[in-house]
């Protein structure tokens, strides 16, 4: 598999041509950026949103269930293709690529627009009054059919958590999978990350979780916004994998590391995914730092 | 202290000490009240995280009960086979919805269910051919004859080590399967049934297990679907020898009774309820208990002198002699020397000899004095005054109809050694002395040396074992002496465990997030009302000091179904803690229930962490907690601030500089 990778402060690619593109729901400025890029270069464009509840999706209005989406895309899918992500949430991009791959589709081009600024809790003493507020319902782990295994402590696993801002999201995890091993479990931080510095942020909210979980299988680094360094890092821990063991990826951090891990997934079917299905905050991020554009082919 | 960081107190969940237990489970004080080993009738546990479910549950599998640890084992033993089941409820969670209905999806369920239980007692097998009881060994095992078995699958094979691969494929099999409903045929669904007949033909040919029951222990029976909880009901229900299965789970999650037929559960008929806090409740059990554990991690560690054997600890046959008041009290004596406290009353001692505490009781007199236009008499007040009574002056001279003249005769009369209400049965000292020792510490920044002590730590920990462990574990790890020091006897000091104290509560309020889907509401939520409490601790009076539960009363309306599922919701998680209104204070208001906030995060708030006076809320003040937006929750913290006549520019840069408050 090759990942060609093009950045620049502007859509300013070496292509500026599709014939069916994917969307999601774009719930800020960043994201009505991208859908507007989408609507001027893609000649069909095809939102999709998951519900995790449901696990069905709602393509263009209509309920297609997890289970068919590679036969109901498979009438549409010709010619080139581009995967908006930074309006799809992993599941949307897990699996069409999937349906893709059946289609027998090999290359393919996915879509980032990187922020250039987010909400950062203050790591001072002072309670942000984000503490207060009553943010809606966390979903929490649920199975993505088709990309899910059965934990249990009859099989050794071993998890790889890529992990960002939120430590929240690590943390529950292994509240709600209490057979996993913290020996087992290897996290992924984001260096470099989408601005110098913001790593320091990763580390400082998870570093307290791992402590408290004593999670030390082992600690990797690859880029916040490559793909390819994640699927790379991905390949590197599956290398040392044993015969009978399983093996887990929970893409909690970067979305770019998210793109890496769900290329992965549909080219090692014998992995599990683990996602909470995180509710997107509405106008989370506003500025756009980089246009990202993934040139991916599959061999 | 260094080398401490994996210490035995590091490991303070169920899931890091692994199944085998023998060597490292304390027989709780209730334990033949549970009757567990020789039950033949359903159990259904229920408890709050950290209360020691999932311990006991492994406890009673067969990792623990055949351990090779376990030196002496007799054929009674082999009645009781315990197989630990916890659910993977993200992959049992695919079994659902997809375009099949519930009767489609229910032969699927029974089959994994089949499988993994199916698995676990072959797993059995295992553990007990290398147990200590000569009379069963692996080679024994091998010869068992599945053969039979091939009426529910013809691919099942006769042999013990060709079934267990076999089993763990069609586990691969049904898993991919599930992943694939569309593209790949179903597997050859296995049933109970199958259960059944693999015991029959264990209990037939192995000749130690004839009469064995085999009890399945389902743990988090909550996190299944409504209709695979119907799918266990039915077989709880229909329970009997030689399968038993047996629930745990979180409070508040036994809603569904139902089963698969028309009848539904019914406790006592069809099972036992056993609630593990219930059992804490009587106040030195817990505080015992907890002290046992301590000693036997610490013996793990290579503690000298302990006061009791480990061995007893694990011995079920001295339960009743662990329950004399003289062993109580050396185990107990052992836990507060090395987690002293400081009686309120030294407290105060130590503050009136610290120049800032005391100087900041001597500021608040005056104040007081000052708006009763008595500042002429301060001189009388602090002269010679013990420093308990000192310290709780400046709320007494603050309350409204309070004369400072009053109070100089009573302060006089405990000075003279008569009867007074400082010291007499107004108890002035009594009532006000804790409350007046935070609210003194609060704008210091200094954590409260009251939040220290092994009894206290009970108290904050309220039946969770995890919290005590931790507790004890972060007071070790700071504290500044030697390993070998430690072991010969010295103590944590007050303020090493106050620190503890404090590290342990902001990373439990933390773990709320984790709590389920509502996990962010029910901190938001936490954050709230513990801010409430907070601002209450910090009336200048004290009037009703400690105020750290509350109840609804009636109000405009009515509580919604929405609130009343999300006070089930914190019970559940053990955020709150729901009791019944002991008191009816008047005709307007009769409440039922009364919730305190789990104590844990009484350090965090500064707040008391003792059960003594509550707040009550109107139903529309419990709606702004529970749902109304950052704004209205600040105007009603604004109002109850106003109302209180609390100073919030006295606070700190710490929690609430957040919020707008001016």
């Amino acid at each position: 598999m090759t990942i060609q990778m093009e950045h620049d402060d502007s859509p300013v690619f070496s292509r500026n041509q599709w014939d069916l593109a994917f969307v999601g729901d774009h719930l800020d400025d960043r994201g009505t950026e991208a859908a507007k890029y989408v609507n001027s270069v893609a000649k069909s464009v095809m939102k999709i949103v998951y519900s995790a509840n449901e696990f069905e999706f709602i393509i263009d209005g209509n309920t297609v269930s997890i289970d068919d989406l590679p036969k109901h895309l498979s009438q549409y899918i010709n010619g080139s293709i581009l995967l908006e992500a930074t309006t799809m949430g992993f599941v949307e991009i897990l699996t069409v690529l999937n349906a893709l791959k059946i289609a027998g589709s090999t290359s393919f081009s996915i879509l980032y627009l990187e922020p250039g600024g987010y909400k950062r809790k203050s790591k001072s003493l002072v309670m942000h009054r984000r503490e207060f507020d009553l943010s809606g319902e966390v979903l929490g782990y649920k199975a993505i059919p088709g990309f899910s295994k059965i934990l249990s402590d009859e099989i050794d696993q071993q998890v790889v958590f890529f992990v960002g801002f939120e430590s929240s999201r690590l943390d529950r995890a292994m509240e709600d999978y209490q057979m996993i091993n913290p020996k087992q479990c290897v996290v992924v931080f984001g260096v470099p990350a989408f601005k110098s510095g913001w790593e320091i942020d990763s580390f400082a909210n998870n570093i307290g979780t791992m402590n408290d979980r004593k999670i030390s299988g082992g600690i990797h680094y690859c880029g916040a916004n490559n793909p390819l360094s994640a699927y790379v890092a991905l390949e590197e821990i599956k290398s040392g994998i044993q015969k009978n063991e399983s093996m887990f990826v929970a893409p909690i951090g970067t979305k770019p590391t998210s793109i890496g891990t769900a290329l992965f997934a549909i080219n090692n079917p014998n992995i599990g995914v683990l996602y909470d299905h995180p509710t997107k905050d509405r106008g989370r991020t506003k500025e756009i730092l980089s246009w990202n554009l993934y040139n991916i082919e599959i061999n | 202290m260094s080398n401490y960081k994996d210490g035995p107190l590091a490991k303070n969940r169920a899931e890091e000490l692994g199944y085998d237990l023998w060597e490292k489970f304390v027989i709780p004080p209730f334990f033949d009240q549970l009757d567990l080993i020789k039950a033949k009738k359903p159990r259904v546990i229920i408890g709050g995280r950290g209360c020691g479910k999932t311990m006991l549950l492994r406890y009673l599998s067969h990792q623990t009960m055949f351990s090779q640890s376990r030196k002496e084992l007799s054929a009674e033993d082999f009645l009781h086979v315990g197989l630990y089941w916890r659910v993977d409820t993200q992959f049992v969670s695919m079994m659902s919805k997809r375009n099949k209905e519930e009767e489609e999806w229910r032969p699927a369920f029974e089959h994994m269910t089949s499988l993994l239980i199916g698995l676990e007692i072959l797993k059995s097998l295992e553990t007990i051919s290398s147990s200590s009881f000569d009379s069963i060994n692996y080679d024994k095992i091998r010869l068992i004859n599945f053969s039979q078995l091939k009426n529910f699958d013809s691919e099942l094979p006769a042999d013990f080590d060709t079934l267990k691969n076999v089993l763990l494929n069609k586990l691969w099999q049904f898993e991919s399967w599930l992943n694939n409903i569309n593209r790949l045929e179903s597997p050859i669904f296995l049933s109970k049934r199958f259960l059944e007949a693999l015991i029959k033909i264990i209990t037939e040919q192995v000749a130690v297990l004839k009469n064995s029951v085999f009890s399945v222990y389902l743990d988090e029976y909550e996190n299944l679907l409504p209709y695979q909880q119907r799918i266990i009901n039915t077989w709880l229900k229909h329970s009997e020898a030689p399968l038993v299965f047996n629930l745990a789970m979180k409070r508040n999650a036994f809603k569904e009774r139902r089963t698969i037929g028309n009848e539904a559960l019914s406790d006592i008929h069809d099972y036992r309820l056993f609630d593990l806090e219930i059992f804490y409740e009587e106040e030195q059990s817990f505080d015992v208990f907890a002290a046992e554990i301590l000693i036997i991690r610490l013996l793990e560690y290579g503690l000298k002198n302990s006061p009791v054997l480990a061995s007893d600890l694990r011995d079920v046959s001295k339960l009743q002699s662990r329950k004399t008041d003289a062993y109580k009290k050396t185990v107990l004596s052992f836990a507060n020397r090395v987690f002293p406290s400081v009686p309120p009353k030294q407290v105060a001692a130590e503050m009136i000899n610290d120049k800032v505490l005391s100087d900041r009781v001597i500021k608040q007199i005056e104040s007081a004095l000052q708006k009763k236009n008595s500042l002429s008499i301060f001189d009388q007040f602090v002269k010679d005054t013990p420093p308990e009574a000192l310290v709780v002056l400046p709320a007494l001279l603050n309350r409204e109809k309070a004369r400072p003249e009053d109070i100089l005769v009573q302060l006089n009369k405990l000075k003279a050694g008569e009867d007074n209400k400082f010291s007499g049965d107004t108890g002035w000292i009594h009532n006000n002395l804790f409350g007046c020792i935070l609210y003194m510490y609060e704008p210091l920044n200094r954590i409260c040396p009251l939040y220290s002590g092994f009894k206290t730590f009970c108290k904050m920990s309220h039946g969770n074992i995890r919290h005590l462990i931790e507790l004890c574990h972060k007071s070790i790890s700071r504290a500044d002496i030697s390993l070998d020091d430690f072991f010969s006897g010295q103590s944590i000091t007050i303020r090493e465990q106050a620190d503890a104290a404090l590290q342990a509560s902001t990373a439990f309020l933390g773990e709320i997030k984790t709590f389920g889907k509502h996990g962010n509401q029910l901190h938001a939520f936490v954050m709230r009302i513990g801010t409430i409490f907070h601002q209450a601790h910090k009336r200048p009076a004290q009037s009703e000091p400690e105020q750290n539960h509350f109840s609804i009363s009636k109000g405009s309306k009515q509580l919604t179904d929405e609130q009343e599922n999300f006070l089930e919701e914190a019970t559940k998680w053990s955020v709150l803690f729901e009791t019944k209104s002991t008191k009816q204070k008047s005709d307007l208001h009769l409440e039922d229930s009364e919730y305190v906030l789990n104590p844990i995060y009484a350090p965090y708030f500064h707040i008391s962490y003792r059960k003594k006076r509550k707040l009550d809320f109107r139903t529309d003040e419990f709606a702004t907690l529970t749902q109304g937006s950052l704004q209205e929750f600040e105007s009603l913290l604004k109002r109850y601030i106003k109302e209180w006549n609390v100073d919030v520019k006295e606070s700190p840069m710490t929690l609430f500089s957040g919020l707008k408050l001016f």
